[in-house]
């Protein structure tokens, strides 16, 4: 049965996850480009340490959101052929709603390992290819399980939204953003009126915080994607 | 054989389809020791329910046109030539009976209708 | 178990302008149960909540002695279900569908489903997505019968296909009933399909059953009577159920009565009352199905109270109803 549903799987997603793995084997390999290895003198290695730290930040931001949209777009095309098939297979199939979703899932995940895989590879030889200067360490393995990570976080968070119709897409992102707002509103008007020790608080500032540092579930993306660092 | 099975008319379609082997062993077009199609094999060609033809055959059976023998199928009795004559009695005054039901709904009488039925069979004898 | 469906008192309110309420059906088992009714009546709504892809107010649904939703899976593995709209993914082959569905259900026959794809003409590597309208109807027939269930639950399946696909579709089910004596049923427009091999019919209309009961039962059930010198009012004591009265249109004078439980022998209420009956036409399934529809839908041609003289509303008001023979027509 899950064969099956993996096979089915892949054939679903295939079309929009190869570019992703095909993008995660390069991205590493592309952050080291330019980085010579220069000759053995102390200046010019802490020079080429300074330069490769400045590239490396430079590469930073750019993981993360692949790893983000990886996810995102694995979760959006797992349901694709079931809206178009009106989601009867999943109401119909005699496996209990949870089995079958969770089925689904797990093909899914295991089919992220694919573009952690390519990245994990494509890290491990870019920083092979380099020489490191002194000080500086690799951690093209320890990027690659954050990669891991964040793409499963999105993966599995948007997952159950993709199932449902736009309707109810648009009613949770609806509630989200009221959230948002009414958070950055109403401590305000609370510090006001009741609550004064809550001047100042921002409702946003603490949801964001709490989110993205440990341990929140998308301290993943924050953390350091750092491929060569101290 | 069965081409004019019609599920429209008010005779319930197991009795149509009994009717015409009926009709066809008192004519002899069934032969005795002949074998009618199986269940499934008459169903499937008339797109008819088979629990349908079951009761067809079963009736025919219990009136002793046919007989069933497990495992091998469904074959034509001997039926004697009293029992065909009778049987082709029953069918012409069904056949009639339509007939005048028919002539009653145009408003023709039963007269008028011998007197064209006369005038068709002695055509016939004249060709 | 007597009964492979069994629905009680189902209650379920979609929106504001359509509902069921507290319907009653049942499916004997093993057999071949045609579900009618004009578009619109709630055939797929009830089909939907059978399947357990929707949510009933109230009532219970029991399916091959299982209760939905709690038994879903067990008794969804004994059924074959054919949906209105294709639910098969359009980016696999036939054969990769196959497979798919056959991971799913225990008592799936490989072997048989190949012998099917081949007697339908289907070639295994031919991507779903692209198979005409005709070769989809096969393939969803064709996975639902080598599930090898108990029962078929059939959403308009030879919904659009063409005569020759139609037979093939319909052979091959009935080749299955024959030989295993599962339950069928099965929704369809196609009245004079569903008269061949139903031998049960239940009726529905705008989220009622307006009848239910074995289809030679149906067919003898409702006939049109045609009446000489009819009295204007019936008074309360009619021996059968007057569905509707109309004037005669056509040859001969009189009115047309449109009745049902009619018996032989009831013409005495018509002599004694001074008025005399010409004849009385039996109705075939879809004419009496129209008939049926039209008694239920007040205001439309006379109605149950009839005063159908003079007031001849035009039939094609009603889109669901298609015009009527005229009377007098049928067999006898």
């Amino acid at each position: 049965m899950f064969r099956q549903m993996l096979f089915v799987h892949w054939k679903g997603v295939r079309f929009g996850l190869i570019p992703f793995i095909l993008t995660a084997f390069g991205l590493p390999l592309l952050a080291v480009q330019g980085v010579t290895a220069g000759p053995g003198s102390p200046e010019a290695s802490t020079i080429q340490a300074a330069r490769l730290l400045g590239q490396m930040q430079q590469w930073l931001p750019l993981f993360p959101l692949l790893a983000t949209v990886t996810g995102v777009t694995l979760a959006l095309s797992s349901w694709a052929w079931d809206h178009r098939a009106n989601h009867v297979y999943a109401l119909t199939l005699p496996v209990a709603r949870w089995e079958y979703v969770g089925m689904k899932m797990a093909a899914g995940a295991l089919l992220l390992l694919l573009p952690v895989a390519a990245f994990w590879i494509g890290g491990l030889l870019a920083t092979s290819a380099l020489e490191i200067p002194e000080g500086l360490r690799a951690y093209p393995t320890a990027v690659a399980f954050r990669f891991l990570l964040s793409a499963l976080t999105l993966y599995a968070l948007l997952f159950s939204l993709a199932a449902g119709t736009l309707r109810t897409a648009m009613w949770i992102l609806g509630g989200f953003v009221s959230l948002a707002v009414l958070g950055g509103v109403l401590p305000e008007f609370l510090a006001e009126s009741f609550f004064p020790a809550l001047e100042g608080w921002s409702f946003l500032d603490w949801f964001v915080d709490a989110i993205l540092e440990w341990p929140g579930p998308f301290e993943v993306l924050t953390g350091s994607w750092m491929l060569v660092d101290v | 054989m069965f081409e004019d099975i019609d599920p429209r008319r008010p005779t319930p379609l197991w009795e149509q389809i009994a009717a015409r082997v009926r009709v066809a062993v008192a004519a002899g077009e069934l032969r005795p020791g002949e074998s009618l199609p199986s269940v499934r094999e008459l169903a499937r060609r008339l797109r008819v329910n088979p629990a349908t033809v079951a009761q067809a055959y079963r009736e025919l059976a219990q009136e002793g046109f046919v007989e069933t023998r497990h495992g091998s199928g469904t074959f034509v009795r001997e039926v004697g030539t009293d029992r065909r004559a009778e049987e082709r009695k029953l069918q012409a005054g069904e056949l009639v009976r339509r007939l005048l039901e028919e002539g009653a709904r145009l408003g023709i009488t039963a007269t008028e209708l011998s007197n064209a039925f006369h005038d068709e069979v002695g055509g016939k004898d004249n060709d | 178990m007597t009964n492979a469906i069994e629905i009680r008192g189902l209650r379920w309110q979609p929106s504001n302008s359509f509902a069921i309420r507290e319907l009653d059906l049942t499916v004997p088992a093993g057999s071949i149960y045609g579900f009618l009714g004009p578009n619109g009546s709630g055939k797929t709504s009830t089909i939907r909540l059978l399947m357990g892809m929707a949510k009933p107010a109230g009532g219970e649904i029991t399916i091959l002695g299982g209760r939905i939703p709690a038994d879903l899976p067990g008794a969804l593995a004994r059924t074959g279900y054919v949906p209105e709209r294709p639910h098969v993914y359009f980016g696999l082959t036939v054969a990769e569908a196959m497979r798919l569905h056959g991971a799913f259900y225990p008592r799936w026959d490989g072997h048989w489903a190949e012998k099917m794809r081949d007697f339908f003409r289907l070639d295994p590597d031919q991507r779903v997505g692209k198979l005409s309208k005709g070769q989809l109807g096969k393939l969803v027939i064709l996975l639902a019968l080598a599930q090898r269930p108990e029962l078929l639950i059939l959403d308009e399946p030879t919904d659009g296909l063409d005569p020759v696909v139609r037979r093939d579709v319909l052979t091959a089910i009935l080749d299955y009933v024959s030989e295993t004596g599962a339950s069928v049923f099965i929704s369809s427009h196609l009245v004079h399909e569903l008269e061949r091999f139903c031998d049960w019919v239940g009726i529905l209309d705008d989220g009622r059953l307006l009848a239910e009961m074995p289809m030679e039962a149906f067919k003898n059930e409702i006939k049109r009577v045609r009446v000489v010198d009819a009295p204007a009012d019936t008074g309360p004591d009619l021996p059968f159920q007057l569905l509707g009265r109309h004037p005669s249109d056509g040859l001969g004078a009189g009115e047309v009565w449109i009745v049902r439980g009619w018996e032989d022998g009831m013409s005495t209420f018509f002599t004694q009352g001074g008025a005399a009956v010409r004849d009385v036409v039996h109705l075939d399934l879809e004419e009496g199905f129209v008939e049926l529809l039209r008694a239920s839908r007040p205001g439309v041609w006379g109605g149950i109270n009839g005063t159908g003289l003079g007031l001849h509303k035009g039939v094609g008001e009603d889109p669901h109803v298609p015009d009527p023979a005229p009377a007098g027509e049928g067999e006898g």
